[in-house]
């Protein structure tokens, strides 16, 4: 009897078993069809090969036969670095490639240190690097963005990628330079011994403490900090007015009149007004190259957003007006920056973009550095460094 | 054979035709993807540029572009498949294979191509690198 009903039974488990074949047939061939949309979908990466080529040719037009060409070291070469080593960085303009140009060059020759020759050879790269001696050359062109990109993650992202160096952020503070140039910025700010995390110049260019020597003299290179620093730059809280801003939790000022360690008196006052130190330890300050008076180009203002994006991403900040503020906020005698700041659309554009790190711009940036040797005529030694960075190249049309 | 062996036989039969059917529409769909406009137009114009990167003046290059022309040649007709599906401007490769699609790409070498034309008959496409600009 119960035989007979396990055999009655069979054909029907035989269809379940059939179904479910094809059910599983239909989830192979789905992920198959993933994958393949995936694969194909995704560009390839060329910028390896790219990188490598760019510092080849570059390498070429410096060195001949293993000797250092002597026009290298012409201002003429370095105004022309470019032109001589036949690289053209300027693109037809899609997708911008115009004003952000996708490759960035730099090259700094050393003279290697001709007392400490003897025993570098045959040692291993860090003892030749131990006898580097002086810079004798810096050249660089390209998009220095990239190179500020690629820059501004790995100096502080330690052993698997945690940041080692991370300070409790979360407020962004943005002034104006009320100046005309990134270099009187650079210099007041250093000059007035006050300090600031990033100054973007009015053509988009973001300038931290890793470029700045690129764009003013060594003594001023004080003025930009690392995150990881506190900069003395949001300036004093109004203890008037500090329940609109509640990042600030100190009392300035007791019931004896004592001012709190968190704060500072300024040196000329406005009436019962203090530093609230607070305010520079959990914020980031960005400076923007404006008269204070005039409208923010365009290219500014994306540059800011990549980098506030950048910002709010490693540090969770919101993407809101409470938590970045204009440099009146934070000080009630401040006005920066200004009312031609476009506050509307740049939180509007801010928050449809939405916190997105600028490393995943670097993840798209092949970065190859090399080391080559040449001799000069009179046998001297250079070591020749050779940094390329390729950007995102492709676009669909 | 009896009627419920047939029965079985010709459900197995079924079951496995369906089943080569099915594998055969997936590895159907797999090489038509990879051999697909998109696919050939990213893969031209990067090696385009990369080829481009790396030429010296003087050189000609040829490049073998079979499977492109042949899909250029389905998406836009026989006749209309010319030199213009690669076009270089101001340091940039664009590979064109049908109407709608396009793919660019730049370069960094600062050279003047002085000829580029496709030869059909030779399945490839000519690149006559000139002397550098400036």
């Amino acid at each position: 009897m119960v035989r007979t009903n396990l055999l009655s039974k069979k054909k029907g488990a035989d269809q379940i078993l059939t179904v479910y074949w094809f059910v599983i047939i239909f989830i192979v061939a789905g992920a198959v069809v993933y994958m393949a949309y995936l694969f194909y979908g995704s560009p390839f990466d060329a910028r390896n090969i790219e990188g490598s080529l760019l510092g080849n040719q570059i390498a070429n037009c410096l060195t001949n036969k293993g000797y250092i060409i002597d026009q290298a070291f012409l201002p003429d070469f370095q105004n022309n670095f470019l032109q001589d080593c036949h690289l053209n960085f300027s693109t037809e303009d899609f997708s911008d490639w115009k004003t952000n140009t996708q490759y960035y060059a730099q090259v700094v020759v050393y003279k290697f240190n001709s007392n400490a020759q003897q025993q570098s050879y045959g040692e291993s790269d860090s003892s030749i690097s131990s006898n580097i001696g002086n810079q004798v050359l810096t050249v660089s062109a390209g998009n220095i963005n990239l190179k500020t990109a690629w820059e501004l993650i790995t100096p502080s992202t330690g052993f698997l990628g945690l940041n080692l160096n991370k300070r409790n952020v979360n407020t962004i503070v943005i002034h104006d330079t009320e100046g005309p140039t990134a270099l009187g910025a650079i210099q007041a700010i250093s000059t007035a011994d006050l300090s600031i995390h990033y100054i973007i110049d009015r053509d988009g260019t973001i300038i931290s403490p890793d470029n700045v020597n690129q764009f003013a003299p060594a003594q001023y290179a004080n003025a930009l900090v690392p995150e990881s620093t506190i900069a003395q730059d949001a300036g004093c809280y109004d203890t008037r007015s500090k329940t609109q801003w509640p990042i600030c939790s100190a009392t300035c000022t007791d019931s004896n009149g004592l001012i709190a360690t968190s704060c500072q008196k300024l040196s000329n006052p406005p009436p019962n007004e203090f530093c609230c130190l607070e305010f520079n330890v959990k914020s980031i300050g960005i400076e923007l190259v404006n008269l204070g008076n005039e409208p923010y180009p365009d290219t500014q203002i994306k540059s800011l957003i990549n980098l506030v994006s950048d910002i709010s991403s490693r540090y969770n900040i919101p993407l809101d007006r409470a938590h970045i503020v204009g440099h009146y906020q934070t000080s009630s005698y401040k006005v920066d920056p200004g009312t031609q700041f476009p506050w509307d659309t740049f939180i509007q554009e801010l928050t449809s973009r939405g916190a997105v790190a600028i490393a995943s711009s670097t993840a798209n940036t092949e970065q190859q550095q090399r080391n080559i040797y040449a001799l000069d005529k009179s046998g001297n030694q250079y070591v020749i460094q050779i940094l390329t960075l390729v950007g995102k190249t492709e676009k669909n049309v | 054979m009896n009627k419920r062996g047939i029965t079985l036989l010709l459900e197995n039969i079924i079951f496995i035709i369906l089943n080569l059917i099915f594998i055969a529409i997936l590895i159907f769909f797999l090489i038509s993807k990879s051999g697909s406009a998109g696919v050939l137009e990213e893969k031209y114009a990067k090696e385009i540029a990369l080829v481009l990167d790396s030429a010296k003046p003087g050189m000609m290059i040829n490049l073998n572009m079979a499977d492109a022309i042949s899909t250029a040649e389905q998406n836009l007709g026989k006749n209309n498949v010319n030199d213009s599906i690669v076009t270089i401007s101001q340091n940039v490769v664009t590979v064109k294979l049908s109407e709608q699609g396009g793919y660019s790409y730049s370069f960094f070498n600062d050279i003047k191509i002085s000829n580029h034309y496709l030869d059909k008959t030779g399945n490839q496409y000519l690149f006559f690198i000139g002397d550098y600009n400036g």
